[in-house]
């Protein structure tokens, strides 16, 4: 009697279960429950009575899968937050020529051409000073623009930080009453996963359970963010790096991730969301921009160009005869901060066309003018950076940027996908066993290999038709 | 043999495209369609190579961004097909009940470590 009364309470037990996971079917986090029954020894003359007993609660949740799902959710946040501030940045690049640095490097250079024809003409002289004008605003303009992305970026990474410390902080109340409890509650478990899950988008790390039941989450690279009921919570700064000796102390700062330490940890974060905004905030914004140990395209470009363009006026006069005066500086710039040249880059306010000096060192009536000229498609070093000309490296920063977007968009699609199989592969095998899927699951194998060899197939090909229409 | 190599490579890519979308779905069926959809832009490619191949120089003439644009097509499809299969490598090991090799990242997991010494604060 003892026995029925026994097995009947365990088979209640195991109706409560069932009934738990119907009406979790739909919560985020939720994985379905089971309760283990075993068969209590029976022997009658030994007072063993036998019947059911409960052997403990056990959720179908795989440890693999949850974490191919963390994992690929964390690339698919880094790629996601590199494609959309990617496509901000590359706007701002004028491709079509017809606007922006671009039109105006451009029109700078028709102004020479034409001044070089008459030097002495007032409105050709002017039209210069125009040009020049024109092209400092435009420098001025692309430099704010992605300045403000920058600060755009600072204020994401500031408010992923405070989102990554409110999970933990979830994850650490979820310790704190896992401690104070024999057995997983499901429906705070469901609420740990479903954090978790959270946790995956914004940055990259990796759970470890403890033997008490507690959660550990360290960052990729060995930081903790929960022990047991302690949290490290995390901080954003914006700094020089002082770290190497920067080159450039005045450039604008980047980004830095801080522990609770005082640590910076920058370097730990290379996924998730947070990951994806440090990269383009700190590498790809940094690369024109500038920061400690980088000029910046954009201020290579505006002070190359500048320096270039003073060093010839000055070194001329403004006319051939005698005693004439020595020409005058066009542009102007905050030398002593190379990093931010480009948003400083002025039409010299002192400058009027006559000061302008198209007679060359030797003489020669139109000799700087067409110096000048000659700066829109240079024949040696002069008017070059990295061996291109202006208007070739300016494109060449269009493109980069484009590239850049290119490559992150491209990697969010796939991602997408992975995270979608990955999800998937999750969900089919919660619920049901290991075993059970065994088949399937070498089935998936087969058709993944399959795939894989029509593709290697494939690169084969292609590799051909390039070696066709590129002659080695 | 006739034929414009321009099409053939447009279709191959058309196929590859499509074999990508299928995997938004996750089962047998979708992959294995996947599957033959670039068993057909293989044999588009296949008759793209035979007719660049008779040495018809005019006929590869602007070809080069779409042999690139099929390039980054294929290389974006195989990053699909490894990644899922890397995670399904390791569901493998776990349903015949080792430990995987490695985890979902790639990187080499053994036994669960214990969490290095940190002070903390909170």
């Amino acid at each position: 009697m003892a026995a029925a009364g026994n097995a009947l309470d365990v088979l209640q037990q195991a109706l409560s279960v069932i009934q738990n996971n119907v009406d979790n079917a739909s919560t985020p986090g939720y994985a379905a429950q089971q309760l283990n029954l075993e068969a209590m020894p029976m022997d009658i003359t030994g007072g063993l009575v036998g019947g059911l007993s409960s052997a403990g609660l056990d959720n179908s949740r795989d440890p693999y899968a949850e974490e191919a799902v963390e994992s690929q959710t964390q690339m698919l946040g880094y790629y996601t937050a590199q494609a959309q501030n990617t496509s901000a940045i590359q706007s701002y690049f004028d491709v079509t020529g017809t606007s922006g640095v671009s039109s105006a490097l451009s029109a700078l250079f028709q102004s020479f051409s034409a001044w070089s024809a008459t030097p002495s003409d007032s409105a050709a002289q002017q039209n210069v000073l125009t040009a020049a004008n024109n092209l400092a605003q435009a420098f001025n303009g692309l430099d704010n623009s992605l300045t403000q992305t920058a600060s755009q970026i600072d204020s994401q990474v500031s408010s992923t930080v405070q989102q990554i410390n409110t999970i933990a902080g979830q994850i650490q109340q979820y310790n704190v009453q896992r401690l104070q409890s024999t057995q997983p509650d499901p429906g705070e478990e469901a609420q740990l996963y479903s954090a978790l899950d959270n946790l995956s988008q914004l940055t990259n790390f990796s759970t470890v359970t403890q033997s008490d039941g507690t959660v550990t989450v360290l960052l990729a690279g060995g930081t903790p963010l929960v022990i047991g009921t302690q949290q490290n919570t995390l901080s954003a700064n914006v700094s020089v790096d002082t770290q190497p000796a920067p080159i450039y102390s005045q450039s604008l700062p980047t980004d830095h991730i801080i522990d609770s330490n005082g640590n910076d940890i920058t370097s730990q974060i290379d996924s998730g969301q947070l990951g994806g905004l440090l990269d383009t905030r700190n590498r790809v914004l940094a690369g024109i921009l500038g920061d400690s140990q980088q000029q910046g395209t954009i201020n290579q470009l505006a002070q190359g160009l500048a320096d270039t363009v003073n060093q010839i006026l000055e070194s001329g006069t403004v006319s051939t005869a005698p005693g004439a005066a020595n020409g005058t500086a066009l542009f102007t710039y905050d030398s002593s901060n190379p990093a931010n040249a480009a948003a400083t880059l002025a039409l010299n306010p002192s400058i009027t066309g006559s000061e302008l000096a198209p007679v060359d060192a030797s003489g020669n009536s139109n000799g700087n003018a067409n110096a000048l000229a000659a700066l829109e498609d240079p024949t040696g070093t002069q008017g070059t950076i990295n061996g291109m000309s202006y208007i070739e490296y300016f494109g060449q920063m269009a493109s980069d940027a484009g590239q850049e977007n290119a490559t992150a968009t491209a990697n969010q699609q796939t991602q997408q996908q992975v995270v979608a199989q990955a999800t998937s592969l999750r969900d089919q095998i919660s619920g049901v066993s290991l075993d059970k899927e065994a088949t399937a699951v070498l089935q998936f194998q087969q058709a993944y290999q399959a795939t894989a060899q029509v593709l290697t197939v494939l690169d084969n090909l292609g590799q051909d038709l390039m070696n066709l229409i590129v002659p080695e | 043999m006739c034929g414009d190599p321009a099409q053939s490579i447009e279709r191959a890519r058309d196929g590859i495209r499509r074999a990508l979308k299928q995997w938004n779905a996750a089962n047998l069926e979708s992959i294995e369609a996947s599957c033959l959809l670039l068993q057909e832009s293989a044999a588009a490619l296949k008759t793209a190579v035979d007719l660049l191949s008779q040495g018809k120089a005019g006929a590869a003439n602007g070809l080069q961004p779409a042999i690139l644009g099929l390039r980054r097509d294929i290389s974006a499809m195989s990053r699909l097909v490894d990644a899922c299969a890397a995670i399904h490598r390791g569901l493998t090991l776990r349903v015949v009940g080792a430990l995987p090799p490695y985890d979902a990242s790639g990187q080499t997991a053994g036994e669960p470590q214990a969490a290095p010494e940190h002070v903390l604060v909170g």
